[in-house]
């Protein structure tokens, strides 16, 4: 055998080996991609359907303000005869804002999910209607009501509209309003029975297109915030005089539309949280008096609740939206979720 | 001498001939089972999974928020339909193209697909017929009023056709 025919080898064997080492550092790069993505897109669905179909443990998490967090985590409302899919716990949802006092963090909930450092995500809670109230005069309001999607004006939307208020002292409500939105999305509603002084209003709107609920909330005058936790008021203070009884806001539907009321609750006091005998299901907001100005203690909705939550965006995330139902009210929750490291 | 020397040349160039086919058999292999890969790749099927849900999830919305009642049955049929698609336009994110259709088979379940149905969609005419991957998800739903609905919606992601 002559040298240039070991060289010849030589040179076919270099070849191949640089020929596969290219191919083979080429050839898996698309597909492994497309498995990390599927791997993303498997494991968001996974975690939207742990959030918004199971209820956590145990069942009232949400409710329980004995418990700082739950043993396993998810968003379902607990129905001890039936359960509706995509209904949520306002309860457990508000443990999600920030201004809760019992706020359970996403570092928590992310190990509760068993997602460690791999993944980050963010859950958002968007209405399925923007509606805006602008006061214009002391007792009338324009409301405003637009996409959710494209901020287009959302015509023949049904809005409901009451005020409750406190002047002298006393708890008093006015009429019922109705008005339905013309084509620039937009009515009006005026209330002849509001007092020109009151210490402080409640408005209370409930908007209705075809079935797609939103109640919104406007204050003016002197009101503390605080936070409704299954049937105890947690307020950041403790107050000194408080109003014995407690009001209970109902929105409900009738056969005619909705109906925009309120019933009165006792409760028992300790420290800085108002413990009311009873919870009505269909309460959207609780008020009463305590040292000289009314307290509102509602069920927020946080808006955005992430793990880095200073991002507005992030690259190569999976979203997945859901239309789910909290409190009677329609929204839209958006998972996105994402690899800490690829 | 010259016999062996014409033997060694011989063994020489049948030995570059492996090489060569060698080389020519594993790019082969190598090419082969790249398209192999990316031919078994499982998007489409993910993807009309995720319309499924998504799916399901609207028309639990629909059914559940008495849509149905507030549109097709309060309303003559051109309004009812204009709102029942603003509704599940509003319900759908944005991108997404729907086709849904109501038949109201009342009094006649065994044959569900009465006349005239009730259809309402946001894709340009064809376009869902062009969609790689179309997702059908229906309900059979009973209205407070006694009425009983079938309920099939349609979608699919735009851009695809």
């Amino acid at each position: 055998m002559h040298i240039y025919e070991y060289l010849f080898t030589a040179i076919i064997i270099f070849f191949i080996l640089v020929a596969s080492s290219t191919m083979i550092s080429s050839m898996p790069q698309p597909s492994l991609s497309v498995s990390e993505k599927e791997q993303l897109k498997v494991a968001t669905q996974k975690i939207l359907t742990q959030l918004i179909l199971n209820t956590g443990d145990p069942p009232d998490w949400g409710s329980n303000t004995a418990l700082d967090a739950p043993a396993a985590f998810g968003l379902a409302k607990h129905g001890e005869t039936t359960r509706d899919a995509f209904v949520l716990d306002p309860d457990k949802v508000q443990r999600l804002s920030s201004a809760n006092p019992l706020y359970v963090t996403p570092q928590t909930v992310a190990n509760l999910l068993n997602l460690g450092n791999d993944y980050g995500f963010t859950i958002e809670f968007r209405q399925a209607l923007t509606v805006e109230l602008e006061q214009t005069g002391t007792a009338d309001y324009n409301i405003q009501v637009t996409s959710d999607q494209n901020s287009l004006p959302i015509a023949n939307v049904n809005v409901t509209a009451k005020a409750f208020y406190y002047a002298n002292n006393q708890f008093a409500c006015t009429g019922q309003a109705s008005a339905v939105t013309s084509i620039d999305g937009r009515c009006s509603i005026s209330f002849t029975d509001l007092p020109q002084q009151t210490q402080a209003q409640v408005l209370l709107v409930t908007v209705d297109y075809y079935g797609t609920r939103i109640v919104k909330t406007a204050v003016t005058g002197q009101i503390e915030q605080a936070a409704l936790i299954g049937n105890h008021i947690v307020m950041n203070t403790q107050p000194n005089q408080v109003e014995s009884t407690a009001h209970q806001v109902l929105v409900y539907k009738t056969a005619t539309g909705y109906a925009l009321t309120s019933v009165t609750s006792s409760f028992t006091q300790d420290s800085n949280m108002l413990s009311l005998d009873y919870a009505e299901p269909s309460a959207v907001a609780t008020i009463t008096f305590a040292d000289g100005k009314a307290i509102l203690a509602a069920k927020t909705v946080p808006q955005r609740y992430s793990t880095i939550p200073s991002a507005t965006s992030v690259p190569f995330a999976y979203t997945v939206e859901r239309s789910v139902t909290i409190n009677g009210e329609a929204y839209t929750l958006q998972l996105r979720v994402w690899r800490m490291s690829w | 001498m010259p016999h062996k020397t014409h033997t060694y040349t011989h063994r020489g160039q049948s030995r570059i001939l492996e090489a060569v086919i060698g080389a020519v058999i594993i790019f082969l292999v190598f090419t082969a089972s790249y398209y192999l890969i990316q031919s078994s790749s499982s998007i489409p099927t993910q993807e009309t999974a995720d319309l499924n849900r998504l799916g399901y999830n609207v028309l639990h919305r629909i059914v559940e928020s008495d849509t149905i009642e507030e549109t097709l049955e309060t309303q003559d049929s051109t309004s009812g339909a204009a709102s029942l698609q603003m509704v599940v336009r509003e319900a759908l994110p944005q991108g997404i193209y729907f086709n849904l259709t109501v038949y109201n088979c009342t009094g006649n379940p065994q044959t569900p697909f009465a006349p005239n149905p009730v259809s309402v969609s946001n894709a340009p005419e064809a376009e869902m017929a062009k969609s790689k991957e179309v997702s059908s998800t229906s309900t059979t739903y009973t209205s407070k009023n006694g009425n009983i609905y079938l309920i099939i919606l349609k979608t699919a992601r735009a851009g695809q056709g």
